[in-house]
Protein backbone atom coordinates (compact mmCIF):
# COMPACT_ATOMS: atom_id res chain seq x y z
CA UNK A 1 0.00 0.00 0.00
CA UNK A 2 0.92 3.31 -0.58
CA UNK A 3 2.00 5.65 2.30
CA UNK A 4 -1.12 8.29 1.24
CA UNK A 5 -3.39 5.02 2.93
CA UNK A 6 -1.90 5.86 6.29
CA UNK A 7 -4.10 8.47 7.67
CA UNK A 8 -7.28 5.93 7.48
CA UNK A 9 -5.63 2.69 7.69
CA UNK A 10 -6.03 3.20 11.66
CA UNK A 11 -9.18 3.94 12.14
CA UNK A 12 -10.36 1.29 9.20
CA UNK A 13 -7.96 -1.65 11.41
CA UNK A 14 -10.26 -1.02 14.50
CA UNK A 15 -13.61 -0.88 12.40
CA UNK A 16 -11.95 -4.54 11.38
CA UNK A 17 -11.64 -5.03 14.02
CA UNK A 18 -14.82 -4.61 15.34
CA UNK A 19 -16.17 -6.78 12.54
CA UNK A 20 -14.09 -9.74 13.42
CA UNK A 21 -15.47 -9.16 17.32
CA UNK A 22 -18.63 -9.17 15.98
CA UNK A 23 -18.73 -11.95 13.62
CA UNK A 24 -17.05 -14.30 16.61
CA UNK A 25 -19.87 -13.38 18.66
CA UNK A 26 -22.70 -14.16 15.95
CA UNK A 27 -21.08 -17.26 15.23
CA UNK A 28 -21.13 -17.85 19.00
CA UNK A 29 -24.55 -16.38 19.85
CA UNK A 30 -27.05 -16.60 17.11
CA UNK A 31 -28.52 -19.89 17.64
CA UNK A 32 -28.85 -19.31 21.45
CA UNK A 33 -30.70 -16.11 20.66
CA UNK A 34 -32.76 -17.72 17.83
CA UNK A 35 -34.10 -20.07 20.40
CA UNK A 36 -34.63 -17.78 22.75
CA UNK A 37 -37.01 -15.72 20.67
CA UNK A 38 -38.95 -17.90 19.21
CA UNK A 39 -39.84 -19.16 22.81
CA UNK A 40 -40.66 -16.41 23.46
CA UNK A 41 -42.92 -16.44 20.68
CA UNK A 42 -41.62 -15.00 17.84
CA UNK A 43 -42.04 -16.62 14.72
CA UNK A 44 -38.58 -18.30 13.35
CA UNK A 45 -38.53 -15.65 10.49
CA UNK A 46 -39.24 -12.54 13.37
CA UNK A 47 -36.79 -14.10 15.11
CA UNK A 48 -34.02 -13.80 12.19
CA UNK A 49 -35.04 -10.38 12.01
CA UNK A 50 -34.63 -9.38 15.52
CA UNK A 51 -31.89 -11.42 15.73
CA UNK A 52 -30.19 -9.28 12.55
CA UNK A 53 -31.31 -5.93 13.82
CA UNK A 54 -29.56 -6.93 16.96
CA UNK A 55 -26.22 -7.38 15.58
CA UNK A 56 -26.35 -4.33 13.33
CA UNK A 57 -26.44 -2.47 16.51
CA UNK A 58 -23.73 -4.79 18.17
CA UNK A 59 -21.47 -3.57 15.48
CA UNK A 60 -22.59 -0.15 15.08
CA UNK A 61 -22.42 0.28 18.60
CA UNK A 62 -18.93 -1.02 18.90
CA UNK A 63 -17.82 1.20 16.17
CA UNK A 64 -19.16 4.15 17.96
CA UNK A 65 -16.47 3.56 20.51
CA UNK A 66 -18.86 2.03 22.47
CA UNK A 67 -17.30 -0.63 25.78
CA UNK A 68 -19.45 -4.01 25.24
CA UNK A 69 -18.01 -6.13 28.71
CA UNK A 70 -20.19 -8.37 28.52
CA UNK A 71 -21.77 -8.27 25.19
CA UNK A 72 -23.65 -11.68 25.34
CA UNK A 73 -26.19 -10.01 27.99
CA UNK A 74 -25.94 -6.99 26.31
CA UNK A 75 -27.28 -9.31 23.04
CA UNK A 76 -29.94 -10.82 24.68
CA UNK A 77 -31.28 -7.61 26.34
CA UNK A 78 -31.75 -6.07 23.11
CA UNK A 79 -33.44 -9.30 21.69
CA UNK A 80 -35.39 -9.27 24.41
CA UNK A 81 -36.43 -5.89 24.14
CA UNK A 82 -37.41 -6.47 20.34
CA UNK A 83 -39.86 -9.45 21.08
CA UNK A 84 -41.15 -7.24 24.07
CA UNK A 85 -42.12 -4.88 21.29
CA UNK A 86 -43.94 -7.19 19.23
CA UNK A 87 -46.09 -7.98 21.86
CA UNK A 88 -49.07 -9.89 19.82
CA UNK A 89 -46.66 -12.73 18.76
CA UNK A 90 -45.53 -12.78 22.48
CA UNK A 91 -48.83 -13.07 23.86
CA UNK A 92 -49.60 -15.51 20.80
CA UNK A 93 -47.25 -17.84 22.19
CA UNK A 94 -48.28 -18.38 25.58
CA UNK A 95 -52.12 -18.21 25.02
CA UNK A 96 -51.44 -21.93 23.02
CA UNK A 97 -49.85 -25.49 24.09
CA UNK A 98 -47.20 -26.42 21.80
CA UNK A 99 -49.11 -27.74 18.52
CA UNK A 100 -49.05 -31.78 18.39
CA UNK A 101 -46.43 -30.86 15.42
CA UNK A 102 -43.69 -29.40 17.66
CA UNK A 103 -44.84 -32.00 20.52
CA UNK A 104 -43.68 -34.47 18.19
CA UNK A 105 -40.14 -33.34 16.75
CA UNK A 106 -39.33 -32.28 20.75
CA UNK A 107 -40.23 -36.27 20.83
CA UNK A 108 -37.97 -37.39 18.21
CA UNK A 109 -35.05 -35.12 17.81
CA UNK A 110 -32.31 -35.69 20.70
CA UNK A 111 -32.11 -38.98 22.72
CA UNK A 112 -32.55 -36.38 26.00
CA UNK A 113 -36.11 -35.86 23.65
CA UNK A 114 -36.81 -39.55 23.08
CA UNK A 115 -36.80 -40.48 27.04
CA UNK A 116 -39.58 -37.49 27.59
CA UNK A 117 -43.13 -39.17 26.85
CA UNK A 118 -45.18 -37.22 25.52
CA UNK A 119 -47.60 -37.12 28.74
CA UNK A 120 -44.94 -36.13 30.70
CA UNK A 121 -43.98 -33.16 28.42
CA UNK A 122 -47.82 -31.91 28.35
CA UNK A 123 -47.72 -31.71 31.99
CA UNK A 124 -44.35 -29.87 31.92
CA UNK A 125 -46.29 -27.39 29.33
CA UNK A 126 -49.14 -26.95 31.42
CA UNK A 127 -46.71 -26.16 34.40
CA UNK A 128 -44.83 -23.94 32.36
CA UNK A 129 -47.68 -21.99 30.98
CA UNK A 130 -48.74 -21.47 34.70
CA UNK A 131 -45.20 -19.55 35.41
CA UNK A 132 -45.43 -15.97 35.69
CA UNK A 133 -43.42 -14.28 32.48
CA UNK A 134 -40.44 -13.16 34.64
CA UNK A 135 -40.32 -16.97 35.61
CA UNK A 136 -40.14 -18.14 32.47
CA UNK A 137 -37.79 -15.59 31.49
CA UNK A 138 -35.34 -16.42 33.82
CA UNK A 139 -35.90 -19.92 33.08
CA UNK A 140 -35.76 -19.23 29.49
CA UNK A 141 -32.15 -17.44 29.45
CA UNK A 142 -30.95 -19.72 32.42
CA UNK A 143 -31.15 -23.15 30.48
CA UNK A 144 -29.06 -21.16 27.33
CA UNK A 145 -26.21 -20.54 30.00
CA UNK A 146 -26.53 -17.09 31.07
CA UNK A 147 -25.42 -15.99 34.83
CA UNK A 148 -27.52 -14.59 37.49
CA UNK A 149 -25.60 -11.46 36.98
CA UNK A 150 -26.55 -11.81 33.13
CA UNK A 151 -30.24 -12.61 33.34
CA UNK A 152 -30.65 -9.51 35.30
CA UNK A 153 -28.40 -7.30 32.80
CA UNK A 154 -31.20 -8.50 30.67
CA UNK A 155 -34.63 -8.34 32.54
CA UNK A 156 -33.78 -5.65 34.36
CA UNK A 157 -33.76 -7.00 37.80
CA UNK A 158 -31.35 -7.43 40.71
CA UNK A 159 -29.00 -10.27 40.91
CA UNK A 160 -30.55 -11.44 44.12
CA UNK A 161 -34.11 -11.66 42.54
CA UNK A 162 -32.66 -13.68 39.59
CA UNK A 163 -32.19 -16.53 42.26
CA UNK A 164 -35.42 -16.48 43.86
CA UNK A 165 -37.20 -16.03 40.78
CA UNK A 166 -35.35 -19.17 39.27
CA UNK A 167 -35.23 -21.06 42.55
CA UNK A 168 -39.40 -20.38 43.27
CA UNK A 169 -39.90 -21.66 39.62
CA UNK A 170 -37.95 -24.84 39.34
CA UNK A 171 -39.45 -25.59 42.53
CA UNK A 172 -43.20 -24.71 40.91
CA UNK A 173 -42.07 -26.96 37.93
CA UNK A 174 -40.68 -29.81 39.89
CA UNK A 175 -43.89 -29.38 41.83
CA UNK A 176 -46.50 -29.54 38.96
CA UNK A 177 -44.41 -32.41 37.65
CA UNK A 178 -44.20 -34.70 40.57
CA UNK A 179 -40.70 -34.86 40.52
CA UNK B 1 -38.20 -28.69 55.02
CA UNK B 2 -34.17 -28.56 55.27
CA UNK B 3 -32.89 -25.19 55.42
CA UNK B 4 -30.59 -26.21 52.36
CA UNK B 5 -32.98 -26.37 49.82
CA UNK B 6 -33.02 -22.91 49.27
CA UNK B 7 -29.54 -22.86 48.21
CA UNK B 8 -29.77 -26.02 46.27
CA UNK B 9 -30.81 -24.69 42.74
CA UNK B 10 -28.22 -21.67 43.03
CA UNK B 11 -25.68 -24.17 44.28
CA UNK B 12 -26.43 -26.97 40.97
CA UNK B 13 -26.01 -22.76 38.72
CA UNK B 14 -22.57 -22.39 40.31
CA UNK B 15 -24.10 -18.99 41.43
CA UNK B 16 -23.00 -19.73 45.31
CA UNK B 17 -19.77 -18.61 46.88
CA UNK B 18 -16.61 -21.22 47.50
CA UNK B 19 -17.77 -21.24 51.19
CA UNK B 20 -21.71 -21.43 50.99
CA UNK B 21 -20.77 -23.77 48.09
CA UNK B 22 -18.82 -26.21 49.99
CA UNK B 23 -21.30 -26.22 52.95
CA UNK B 24 -24.32 -27.71 50.54
CA UNK B 25 -21.91 -30.22 49.34
CA UNK B 26 -20.96 -31.57 52.33
CA UNK B 27 -24.41 -31.30 53.44
CA UNK B 28 -25.82 -32.97 50.25
CA UNK B 29 -23.24 -36.25 51.27
CA UNK B 30 -25.45 -36.78 54.51
CA UNK B 31 -28.80 -35.43 53.09
CA UNK B 32 -30.80 -37.81 51.52
CA UNK B 33 -33.71 -35.36 51.41
CA UNK B 34 -31.96 -32.75 49.56
CA UNK B 35 -29.98 -35.18 47.55
CA UNK B 36 -32.89 -36.28 46.05
CA UNK B 37 -34.53 -32.78 45.86
CA UNK B 38 -31.21 -31.89 43.81
CA UNK B 39 -31.48 -34.41 41.70
CA UNK B 40 -35.25 -33.45 40.68
CA UNK B 41 -34.53 -30.06 40.53
CA UNK B 42 -31.67 -30.60 38.00
CA UNK B 43 -34.09 -33.29 36.18
CA UNK B 44 -36.92 -30.39 35.45
CA UNK B 45 -34.25 -28.17 34.38
CA UNK B 46 -33.04 -30.64 31.63
CA UNK B 47 -36.76 -31.18 30.76
CA UNK B 48 -37.30 -27.23 30.70
CA UNK B 49 -34.38 -26.96 28.66
CA UNK B 50 -35.73 -29.83 26.21
CA UNK B 51 -38.97 -28.15 26.08
CA UNK B 52 -37.95 -25.31 23.86
CA UNK B 53 -35.12 -26.73 22.39
CA UNK B 54 -37.13 -27.13 18.88
CA UNK B 55 -34.66 -26.80 16.10
CA UNK B 56 -35.51 -23.10 14.89
CA UNK B 57 -36.02 -22.43 11.48
CA UNK B 58 -32.91 -21.84 9.16
CA UNK B 59 -34.65 -19.64 6.38
CA UNK B 60 -33.23 -16.74 5.82
CA UNK B 61 -35.03 -13.67 4.78
CA UNK B 62 -35.00 -12.76 1.09
CA UNK B 63 -36.65 -9.04 0.95
CA UNK B 64 -35.09 -6.25 -1.09
CA UNK B 65 -35.67 -3.66 0.96
CA UNK B 66 -33.93 -4.95 3.82
CA UNK B 67 -31.09 -5.79 1.54
CA UNK B 68 -30.54 -2.74 0.28
CA UNK B 69 -30.00 -1.37 4.08
CA UNK B 70 -27.47 -4.05 5.26
CA UNK B 71 -25.86 -3.12 1.93
CA UNK B 72 -25.45 0.32 2.90
CA UNK B 73 -24.66 -0.15 6.57
CA UNK B 74 -22.36 -3.03 6.24
CA UNK B 75 -20.11 -1.55 2.97
CA UNK B 76 -17.77 0.69 4.78
CA UNK B 77 -17.09 -2.45 7.03
CA UNK B 78 -16.56 -4.68 4.19
CA UNK B 79 -14.12 -2.51 3.05
CA UNK B 80 -12.13 -2.12 6.15
CA UNK B 81 -12.07 -6.04 6.17
CA UNK B 82 -10.87 -6.47 2.71
CA UNK B 83 -8.53 -4.00 3.54
CA UNK B 84 -7.21 -5.19 6.52
CA UNK B 85 -6.82 -8.64 4.64
CA UNK B 86 -4.87 -7.16 1.95
CA UNK B 87 -0.96 -7.95 3.14
CA UNK B 88 -1.66 -11.71 3.25
CA UNK B 89 -3.94 -11.44 -0.10
CA UNK B 90 -4.78 -13.63 -1.98
CA UNK B 91 -4.94 -15.84 1.16
CA UNK B 92 -8.12 -17.23 2.50
CA UNK B 93 -9.88 -14.31 4.32
CA UNK B 94 -9.53 -14.49 8.08
CA UNK B 95 -12.59 -14.45 9.11
CA UNK B 96 -14.78 -17.16 9.95
CA UNK B 97 -15.34 -19.72 6.77
CA UNK B 98 -18.52 -20.10 5.26
CA UNK B 99 -20.27 -23.16 6.07
CA UNK B 100 -22.85 -23.19 3.75
CA UNK B 101 -23.72 -26.42 1.76
CA UNK B 102 -23.35 -25.20 -1.54
CA UNK B 103 -19.20 -24.16 -2.63
CA UNK B 104 -18.24 -19.98 -1.98
CA UNK B 105 -17.69 -19.09 -5.66
CA UNK B 106 -13.89 -18.81 -5.91
CA UNK B 107 -12.51 -15.49 -6.08
CA UNK B 108 -13.41 -14.18 -10.25
CA UNK B 109 -11.53 -11.84 -11.86
CA UNK B 110 -13.80 -9.84 -14.36
CA UNK B 111 -13.55 -6.77 -16.16
CA UNK B 112 -14.65 -3.39 -14.06
CA UNK B 113 -17.49 -2.21 -14.99
CA UNK B 114 -18.26 1.77 -13.39
CA UNK B 115 -18.51 1.65 -9.73
CA UNK B 116 -22.24 1.62 -8.60
CA UNK B 117 -23.46 3.33 -5.75
CA UNK B 118 -26.48 2.00 -3.17
CA UNK B 119 -28.57 4.73 -3.48
CA UNK B 120 -31.65 5.29 -0.80
CA UNK B 121 -30.18 3.95 2.23
CA UNK B 122 -29.83 5.79 5.60
CA UNK B 123 -25.81 5.13 5.94
CA UNK B 124 -25.38 6.45 3.02
CA UNK B 125 -22.87 8.80 4.49
CA UNK B 126 -20.46 6.44 5.98
CA UNK B 127 -20.54 4.50 2.34
CA UNK B 128 -19.34 7.59 0.25
CA UNK B 129 -16.81 8.64 3.30
CA UNK B 130 -14.82 5.71 2.51
CA UNK B 131 -15.29 5.41 -1.08
CA UNK B 132 -14.89 8.89 -1.80
CA UNK B 133 -11.48 8.91 0.35
CA UNK B 134 -10.29 5.37 -1.83
CA UNK B 135 -11.30 7.23 -4.83
CA UNK B 136 -8.97 10.28 -4.34
CA UNK B 137 -5.73 7.42 -4.16
CA UNK B 138 -6.66 5.36 -7.08
CA UNK B 139 -6.32 6.68 -10.08
CA UNK B 140 -7.83 3.84 -12.13
CA UNK B 141 -9.08 0.68 -11.46
CA UNK B 142 -7.47 -2.22 -13.17
CA UNK B 143 -9.26 -5.21 -11.80
CA UNK B 144 -12.31 -6.41 -9.99
CA UNK B 145 -12.65 -8.85 -7.63
CA UNK B 146 -16.34 -10.16 -6.49
CA UNK B 147 -16.08 -11.17 -2.80
CA UNK B 148 -19.35 -13.51 -1.90
CA UNK B 149 -20.71 -11.54 1.41
CA UNK B 150 -20.60 -15.38 3.27
CA UNK B 151 -16.57 -14.80 2.53
CA UNK B 152 -16.12 -12.06 4.87
CA UNK B 153 -19.19 -12.12 7.13
CA UNK B 154 -20.76 -14.90 8.98
CA UNK B 155 -23.31 -17.31 6.98
CA UNK B 156 -26.79 -15.69 7.45
CA UNK B 157 -25.52 -11.99 7.94
CA UNK B 158 -26.69 -11.37 4.44
CA UNK B 159 -28.64 -12.91 2.35
CA UNK B 160 -27.99 -15.64 0.04
CA UNK B 161 -25.92 -14.62 -3.36
CA UNK B 162 -25.21 -11.14 -1.44
CA UNK B 163 -21.73 -10.11 -2.72
CA UNK B 164 -19.22 -6.93 -2.75
CA UNK B 165 -17.02 -5.96 -5.61
CA UNK B 166 -13.01 -4.79 -4.98
CA UNK B 167 -11.28 -2.58 -7.59
CA UNK B 168 -7.65 -2.64 -7.66
CA UNK B 169 -4.74 -1.93 -9.01
CA UNK B 170 -1.37 -4.42 -9.14
CA UNK B 171 1.32 -2.51 -8.75
CA UNK B 172 5.02 -3.42 -10.90
CA UNK B 173 6.30 -5.96 -8.62
CA UNK B 174 2.87 -7.37 -8.40
CA UNK B 175 1.44 -6.19 -4.70
CA UNK B 176 -1.81 -4.76 -5.01
CA UNK B 177 -1.63 -0.68 -4.55
CA UNK B 178 -5.10 0.47 -4.38
CA UNK B 179 -8.13 -1.69 -3.48
CA UNK B 180 -11.84 0.24 -3.65
CA UNK B 181 -14.88 -1.51 -2.36
CA UNK B 182 -18.08 -1.32 -2.93
CA UNK B 183 -21.46 -3.32 -3.11
CA UNK B 184 -22.32 -5.39 -6.14
CA UNK B 185 -25.45 -7.19 -7.03
CA UNK B 186 -26.40 -10.65 -6.58
CA UNK B 187 -23.98 -13.37 -7.44
CA UNK B 188 -26.12 -15.54 -10.10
Amino acid sequence: MSGDSIPFALPISKFAANTREATALFEELRKPLLRYLVSLGLSPDEAQDVVQDSFLCLHRSLTSGASKENARAWLFRVAHNAARNRQRSYHRRFAEPLGDTALEIAGASTPEHAVLREEKFRKLGAAIRSLGDTERECLLLRAEGLRYREIGEVLGLATSTVADTVDRAVKKLAEKCNV
Amino acid sequence: MCEFDAKLIAWMDGELGSGDAREVAGHLESCETCAANAVGYREISRAFAAYYDLPPSDKRPQRPRRTALYAGSIAAAAAAAVLWMLPSFPSTPPLAPPKSAEPAPALAFVKAPPAVGIQRTRHRVVTRSVAAATTRLIPEPTVEIAIPADEIFAPGAFPAGFAFAADMSIGRDGSPEALRVRPASYLK
